[in-house]
């Protein structure tokens, strides 16, 4: 079942001479339960095009529906809602909110829906992340690690059409990033999660059931694998 | 380092964009704060040169000294100069005693030489012009055998006491006692040194109010207040403790403003000092190098500020003068130890308020701990239904920040607050001079007196001469004595001109020929505030009565009229009166004078003393022809007051203090904007960042509106509520120390004008900051926020 499709998107910066193209005619499709890897080189235009995805960058032209509905012709509060229902963001610098606890930061999707906390999928969520005994910290008493699976956590809370992840591992150690990326695949199976995740280490990509490389803002590969190695 | 040095003057040179706020605000606080100086400086000396001029520049006189005495004064190691004088004898004329004194010191310092020169001999004397146009002495006359030689305007030495006395000088010694004028060599502790000289004099004191006030003593008080030294330890701390609170509220608004301003140009450039730091400058050297630019920063403003502060109290000066026409003239005085106490404090303020964000920005090791601590693990409730219902989740959001983050909170409640004491305070404190120059009236009118003292003219001539110049004015012509009545208060027994009589009579209804009482007084209630009240109990008081004190044997002889018909009244007739007065016809004023008067004091002098008033706006025409009538009869001793001209040039110089005031406020309200916006624009720009994570996970823009309006209001609450008792504190507190051994005490008012100024700017700020702010998220892309922050 096809969740997310993206059409002809163009991302252009600057004007005349100064112009670049960030993403050039960029078609996609991605179907629900894929988790998909978004490789490529620095300055390719992997983040702009997870940016278009999530709803929190405008394409210059193109157009990309979420559950078929378009989501660059919404109002900003129906973006909004759908930014805070459907997708879920993970970024390389955790971006946390830094006066709220980690309890507070992984409900804050929610809070922000008016939405009760299913306190069952909760508790699941943070014995899976390993985060229970860190509830009442705030961000900065937190490691790098425990800070990205905050950000997972909140990404997830709201059980979103699709997760969306630019370079989660950026930011951290090699055994930090093969857990996080684990728990990304976890999820992804256990949940029937969609997830894409940006990423430039080809290790971390063999976690993922399809690879999408990118190069000067067009998608030069795109394979999906149906068993995953270990 | 000296890399990282010439990186500082590399950066101010290729960023000098960013630093403009920065100098900006140096540059406004330096002129501030020298502008101060010079015009304390300006006015400290015109009152040093206003003293010196009324009364010499010695510190204190003693009067009636022996030999013995002069030669323990010479012995004074605190003494740095003395300078003697005896008297010599006395000149009896039919009106008049000359008192002639003597000395060997420099005239020069104590007596303006209006023609001719200083006597150089026993033989030579100077009198006063006063003398001079009263006897129509002219330079080279005699006075018995004394030959004036040169003739003064005013003398500081003996201070003319009396109408009937005047004051002359010759040069030499004699074997009298001695006036000594002493010069101290420093004003340190000098009331103690004075009180030491006189004890070492043997004199007596009693002790008063304000300090020993010794026999024979004359203290030069207004010169050595000028300088700031006062008799009342009291008075001395109540000048400086307000000095140093009003210097204190500066530096923190200075500070404020600087502190504002250095955090915004260096947020603007926190990349390069991360930058600088990923290779391995040191967290002291990026200290350093910012701190050499904020040096080199205030060097650069400082002659900009110097010359524009030269110039506003420069023209201040001149607007003052010129308003004041001849009445005072104040010359600008640069003062080299308050300019250079001005240049410290600048430097310290600067160092001080820029020192912090050079510290947060240089990421030192001290200020993080105090970061990090600040935001706590506080355990807040899980929710808030009561800030949900109002606020919404986003409501909840802000509130939760608030509570944890303090530090930032309560930085910017702070200097919110400070702004607004510092709006309210020195407001409050600039109206009540405003008040002080409204309550300052005078009568509206021109006064002559025509006292006869055996003239040579009939005064007749004189008022037919007025009558001609003032035939289109009002005028009253009243005849006036002064006598007491049976409790002894003071009486006016007043006849005015048939005409005005009449008028006056029709005014308030009186047709017979009865004696009109003006019964009206004015009184200190318990309040010490001047009240208006009736001076005679009118029911009681059936007929008329005067009488005479002899003052030797304090007994009253008391005086009848012969009438009964008394008419009460608080109606005033054209201002004229002041105080319980009886208002009689002319016939009923020459009776009283002539018969029941005789043998007591000159009874023609009362008869024919003239008091004339004229009501005018010609005032000015009026003054020039009045004066030439003075001039004409000059050997007539006119008494003339232009009361009218002296409220009209009042007037004009209060309406330009004014409007400086108002400007002062002005300019005080307009930098107080200006720092609220500062530090509430820095706040939301530190927390752009923020902002765009809340949005981009799924916060609408209604909502992150309402999240920033809770904390607008809370902000608003807040430095309301910590603001104003403070700020009130504050004014009384400046009320209280002015108020301190004071007769004339300070009413206070409640700022209410200013309490209400400050409470709707404050909220239109922050309702202005709050739309700034969220029009400019709006604009932004919430990617490339999250991204500016995250490098
Ligand atoms: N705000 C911007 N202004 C100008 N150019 C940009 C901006 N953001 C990205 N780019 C350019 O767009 C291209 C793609 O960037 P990006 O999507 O961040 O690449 P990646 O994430 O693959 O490293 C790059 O060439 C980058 O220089
Ligand atoms: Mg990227």
């Amino acid at each position: 079942m096809e969740i997310l499709k993206a059409c002809n998107l163009m991302k252009t910066y600057g004007e005349d001479n100064n112009i670049v193209y960030a993403l050039k005619d960029l078609s996609l499709t991605i179907n629900k339960g894929e988790f998909v890897a978004i490789v490529g080189s620095s300055g390719s235009g992997k983040s702009t095009l997870l940016h278009i995805l999530g709803g929190v960058d405008k394409p210059t032209s193109g157009n990309v529906y979420l559950n078929e509905k378009d989501i660059y012709t919404l109002n900003d509060d129906d973006l909004s809602k759908l930014r805070r229902k459907e997708i879920g963001l993970i970024y390389q610098f955790y971006n946390l909110i830094p006066t709220l606890n980690v309890r507070e930061n992984i409900k804050l999707p929610l809070l922000l829906d008016k939405k009760e906390v299913d306190e069952n999928y909760f508790n699941e969520l943070i014995n899976l992340l390993n985060l229970s005994n860190r509830l009442t910290h705030l961000p900065n008493e937190l490691s790098g690690g425990e800070q990205q699976r905050v950000g997972i956590a909140r990404a997830f809370i709201n059980h979103p059409s699709i997760i969306l992840a630019d370079e989660p591992t950026g930011n951290l150690d090699k055994a930090n990033s093969l857990e996080i990326v684990k728990l990304l695949n976890e999820a992804n199976k256990k949940y029937n999660q969609t997830i894409i995740m940006v990423t430039h280490d080809l290790n971390l990509a063999k976690y993922a059931s399809r690879i999408i490389t990118i190069s000067d803002g067009q998608i030069i590969d795109d394979k999906v694998y149906n068993e995953k190695s270990e | 380092m000296k890399s990282l040095n010439s990186l500082a003057i590399h950066n101010l040179k290729n960023n000098s964009k960013k630093t403009i706020p920065t100098i900006i605000s140096i540059i406004l606080t330096s002129t501030l704060l020298i502008s101060i100086g010079l015009a304390v400086s300006t006015w400290q000396k015109a009152r040093i040169e206003d003293a010196t001029h009324f009364n010499g520049d010695y510190h204190v006189m003693f009067l009636g000294l022996t030999s013995t005495q002069k030669d323990t004064l010479e012995k004074d190691p605190n003494i740095n100069k003395i300078d003697l004088m005896q008297e010599v004898e006395s000149i009896y004329t039919e009106d008049l005693t000359i008192n002639i004194y003597t000395s060997l010191m420099d005239y020069q310092n104590y007596i303006d030489l209006a023609t001719g020169k200083f006597p150089t001999n026993e033989k030579e004397i100077i009198i006063s012009s006063n003398l001079a146009k009263r006897k129509n002495y002219k330079l080279n006359d005699y006075i018995n055998t004394y030959k004036i030689v040169g003739i003064y305007n005013k003398n500081k030495i003996i201070s003319n006491v009396d109408y009937a006395s005047e004051t002359a000088f010759i040069s030499g010694t004699n074997n009298n006692s001695y006036y000594a004028f002493i010069h101290y060599k420093n004003l340190h502790n000098i009331y103690d040194k004075i009180y030491d000289t006189a004890d070492k004099l043997g004199l007596d004191y009693e002790v008063n109010k304000v300090g020993r006030n010794y026999e024979n003593t004359y203290i030069n008080s207004s010169l050595l207040n000028a300088y700031g030294k006062y008799e009342n330890k009291i008075n001395e701390l109540q000048m400086y403790s307000l000095i140093s609170l009003i210097l204190y509220i500066l530096a923190l608004f200075c500070a404020l403003a600087i502190y504002n301003s250095f955090t915004i140009s260096l947020q603007e450039r926190k990349k390069q000092i991360s930058i600088l730091s990923s290779i391995g400058a040191s967290k002291k050297q990026i200290f350093k190098m910012l701190m050499l630019e904020v040096f080199l920063l205030t060097l650069i403003s400082l002659p900009i500020a110097l010359l524009l502060s030269l110039g506003i109290v420069q023209s201040i000066i001149i607007l003052i003068n010129n308003s004041l026409h001849n009445l005072v003239n104040y010359k600008l005085s640069i003062n080299i130890v308050f300019l250079l106490i001005s240049i410290l404090f600048i430097f310290l303020t600067v160092f001080i308020s820029s020192m912090v964000p050079a510290l947060e920005i240089s990421g030192s090791s001290l200020i993080n701990s105090i970061k990090n601590v600040k935001i706590k693990t506080k355990k807040l409730k899980e929710n808030y239904p009561f800030i949900r219902k109002c606020f919404g989740s986003e409501g909840e959001v802000a509130y939760k920040n608030i509570k944890r983050n303090r530090r930032k909170f309560i930085t910017s409640i702070t200097a919110l607050t400070i702004s607004l004491i510092l709006f309210i305070t020195l407001s409050s404190v600039i109206n009540y001079f405003i008040n002080a120059t409204n309550s300052m009236k005078l009568a509206n009118d021109i006064r002559i007196n025509l006292p006869d003292k055996n003239q040579v003219v009939d005064n007749e001539e004189v008022l037919n001469e007025i009558r001609a110049i003032t035939e289109e004015e009002e005028l009253v012509i009243s005849k006036q004595a002064h006598f007491f009545n049976e409790n002894k208060q003071i009486v006016q027994l007043v006849s005015l001109d048939p005409f005005n009589y009449n008028k006056y009579k029709r005014q308030i209804k009186v047709s017979n020929d009865e004696a009109i009482i003006y019964n009206v007084g004015n009184f200190l209630n318990e309040n010490d505030e001047e009240i208006t009240k009736e001076v005679i109990d009118s029911s009681k008081t059936k007929s008329l009565s005067i009488c005479f004190i002899d003052y030797t044997t304090n007994e009253l002889y008391p005086c009848y009229i012969n009438l009964n018909n008394l008419y009460f009244t608080t109606q005033n007739y054209l201002d004229v009166f002041n105080g319980l007065t009886y208002v009689v016809s002319i016939d009923t004023f020459n009776q009283v004078v002539d018969n029941y008067l005789s043998g007591y004091a000159n009874n023609q002098n009362f008869k024919n003393n003239y008091s004339i008033i004229i009501n005018s706006n010609r005032f000015r025409e009026l003054d020039k022809e009045i004066n030439d009538i003075i001039n004409k009869y000059s050997h007539v001793d006119i008494y003339y007051e232009n009361n009218a001209l002296i409220n009209y040039n009042n007037n004009h110089t209060l309406l330009i203090i004014k409007l400086i005031l108002y400007i002062v406020i002005f300019l005080i309200a307009f930098t107080s904007i200006l720092n609220i916006f500062n530090v509430l624009n820095t706040s939301m720009e530190l927390r752009s960042s923020e902002f765009s994570i809340l949005r981009s996970i799924g916060m609408s823009e209604k909502g992150l509106k309402k999240m920033i309006k809770l904390e607008s209001l809370m902000l608003m609450g807040n430095t309301l509520i910590y603001g104003i008792p403070l700020s009130l504190g504050i004014v009384y507190l400046i009320k209280y120390i002015l108020n301190i051994d004071v007769t004339n005490k300070i009413i206070f008012k409640f700022p209410t004008i200013y309490v209400i100024i400050s409470i709707i700017g404050i909220i239109l700020i922050i309702l202005l900051i709050m739309t700034y702010s969220i029009n400019k998220l709006k604009k932004k892309n919430i990617i490339e926020t999250i991204r500016e922050d995250g490098i």
